[in-house]
């Protein structure tokens, strides 16, 4: 089902990106360092971009851009950003995905092609059985919060394992003027609340995790974690200090998502 | 994510760390019973902690007298030094607790590096405030004199607290930084803390530390979070709780305070960690927490901010 509010996110999200300029390259295969880059189309025209290691199966994560953000790096020129990039080397295929939304598209009808191709992946030793992520950077995490329950139901027995925001942007900030994920200013504290316990939904029956780790800026994400713990809801929270000459905040930020997942080093 | 051995664990220690928060918030007849329950409840867990296999090596530990009556464990890493110091102080509700209930804490610290000395301060109610916190500062100054003998490093002092001792370490860096202590303090670390007793007055023995005026809930000595502003603390501060820790809005709160007083920090909140989940080895999340404080600690002892 397609909530209004997601709904909004998601044009937003995808009119950011200008997506209506983005081809159909099924099958292509992009070079993009040392990691060989295929373009998807999981159906209804919507893309994601996949980066996977040069060999053997790894967990997928999908990661939704940030289109268009200043800073943004989920979704750059053929899938090699650099956050794609560094979840490979975290020993992920990257699945980075371009919303559909602006299209007219219902995620609903996407995401179960997501689903089929996770799926058969899983089943060709492509991706690694039962390991499933949904993430974003900055704005790119409010889209993943936003599209968790539905991507969730559309896997169906395959299970969701965790939604990780990386440095998100949820207009949070003390429970400020916008509510979590959405892309409309003004809907004040009651909203950011309500969109903290459909987040909190996710955790239950002990389901999906909630993942958020943040090298600086933290505001988002410490006012969506007290949310959360006045919740009652299970979540793992990582906040490194800001980064300073010498200290790698970034590659601690890309090392924590690692060990939250559970995922062998690289 | 929480680990499969984590869930069964927590599962089976959930009836007691529910006892734990009956034991702060429960009703009693009177002063007495409440400590006797907090004590006998503090004893069950260390009884628990005996049953346990785990030992850490690469450090030696020895209970020593900082001064007559002052007691201290102190466990030194395996080694030539000069290694980094961590003052320790413990939990348990200011009421209870020894030196061998936080054995495997100061051997993991001293097995990450660190030569760890953690004083076994004078207890509440029978010795309130600021009883505890004196013998404290005072273990603070004999570290400057007397760790070298150790092996350790005076010049690189991290100060740590689990439960209220996370609080405690906090107020403890804030008062030495007015002190010739200043320059070695080089971070901070509370582990399931409170940092603001004027708003948990409900949490916790609090009133028998404080002798009943609870009013010196106001004193930064009690609640670091009083008056706080940048400049006051270390450079390097690490919090860290978990989302099945009755400590966890407390530290998120302090967190937050620490923003808008835009003071840098650290913190890690592990799913489905109970209170004081670091004391227990046994649990992956348990051991993540420590990991996670010792690659701090180590920041924070080579890069000065």
């Amino acid at each position: 089902m397609i909530t209004p509010s997601r709904r909004t996110v998601l044009a937003g999200l995808a009119g950011l990106a200008g997506l209506s300029a983005v081809p159909r390259l099924m099958g292509a295969e992009i070079t993009a360092g040392a990691w060989r880059g295929t373009e998807v189309d999981f159906g209804f025209s919507t893309v994601a971009r996949v980066l996977a290691p040069s060999s053997g199966c790894a967990p997928a994560l999908f990661i939704c851009g940030a289109p268009g953000a200043p800073g943004a790096r989920g979704v750059q020129r053929g899938g090699a950003g650099p956050l794609a990039q560094q979840c490979v080397a975290a020993g992920f295929t990257a699945v980075t995905i371009d919303a559909a939304a602006a299209r007219g598209v219902a995620d609903d009808a996407w995401l179960a092609g997501a689903a089929r191709w996770v799926k058969d992946n899983q089943s060709s030793g492509r991706l690694t059985p039962g390991q499933v992520f949904l993430g974003g950077e900055g704005q790119g995490a409010a889209g993943a919060f936003a599209w968790a329950a539905d991507f969730r139901r559309a896997l169906g027995t395959t299970r969701l394992r965790a939604v990780v925001g990386l440095n998100a942007s949820l207009g949070t900030a003390g429970l400020g003027t916008a509510g979590l994920g959405t892309a409309s200013p003004g809907t004040g504290i009651s909203a950011a609340r309500a969109r903290a316990r459909e987040i909190a939904a996710l955790t239950r029956g002990d389901e999906t995790s909630i993942v958020l780790i943040s090298d600086g800026g933290a505001d988002d994400s410490l006012a969506l974690g007290r949310e959360l713990a006045a919740l009652n809801a299970p979540f793992e929270l990582h906040l490194f200090a800001r980064p300073e000459p010498g200290l790698p905040a970034d590659a601690m930020s890309m090392a924590q998502m690692q060990r939250s997942l559970h995922q062998p080093t690289a | 994510m929480q680990s499969e051995n984590d869930k069964a664990i927590c599962e089976f220690i959930a009836p007691m760390s529910a006892a734990v928060q009956v034991g702060q918030f429960g009703p009693f007849a009177n002063p007495q019973a409440a400590v006797a329950h907090y004590r006998t409840m503090i004893d069950g867990l260390g009884a628990l902690r005996e049953h346990t296999s785990y030992a850490p090596a690469g450090a030696y530990f020895e209970k020593i007298e900082l001064r007559p009556g002052l007691f201290a464990g102190i466990s030194v890493p395996y080694g030539a030094g000069p290694f980094p110091v961590i003052l320790h102080a413990h939990g348990n509700g200011f009421l209870a607790g020894d030196i061998a209930d936080y054995k495997s804490t100061q051997m993991d610290f001293a097995h990450g590096g660190f030569v760890t000395v953690l004083p076994a301060y004078r207890l509440a109610p029978e010795n309130p405030f600021p009883a505890g916190f004196d013998d404290m500062m005072y273990a603070a100054s004999w570290l400057t004199e007397n760790i070298g003998r150790y092996g350790g490093d005076p010049g690189r002092v991290v100060i740590t607290g689990n439960s209220v001792g996370g609080g405690f370490a906090y107020s403890l860096a804030r008062a030495l930084m007015a002190t010739p202590l200043r320059d070695a303090l080089r971070g901070v670390a509370g582990f399931d803390g409170f940092y603001d007793w004027r708003v948990a007055r409900g949490i916790g023995l609090i009133g028998f530390y404080l002798g009943g005026n609870t009013d010196l809930t106001a004193d930064p000595r009690v609640s670091v979070a009083v008056d706080l502003k940048p400049g006051m603390l270390p450079p390097n501060l690490y919090l860290s709780t978990g989302s099945a820790d009755f400590a966890a809005p407390p530290t998120l709160g302090f967190a937050q305070l620490l923003r808008s007083q835009n003071i840098d920090f650290e913190l890690h909140l592990l799913e489905g960690n109970f209170h004081d989940a670091a004391r227990f080895p046994e649990l992956d999340g348990g051991r993540e927490v420590t990991r996670l404080f010792l690659e701090f600690a180590h920041r924070a002892c080579t890069v000065r901010a």
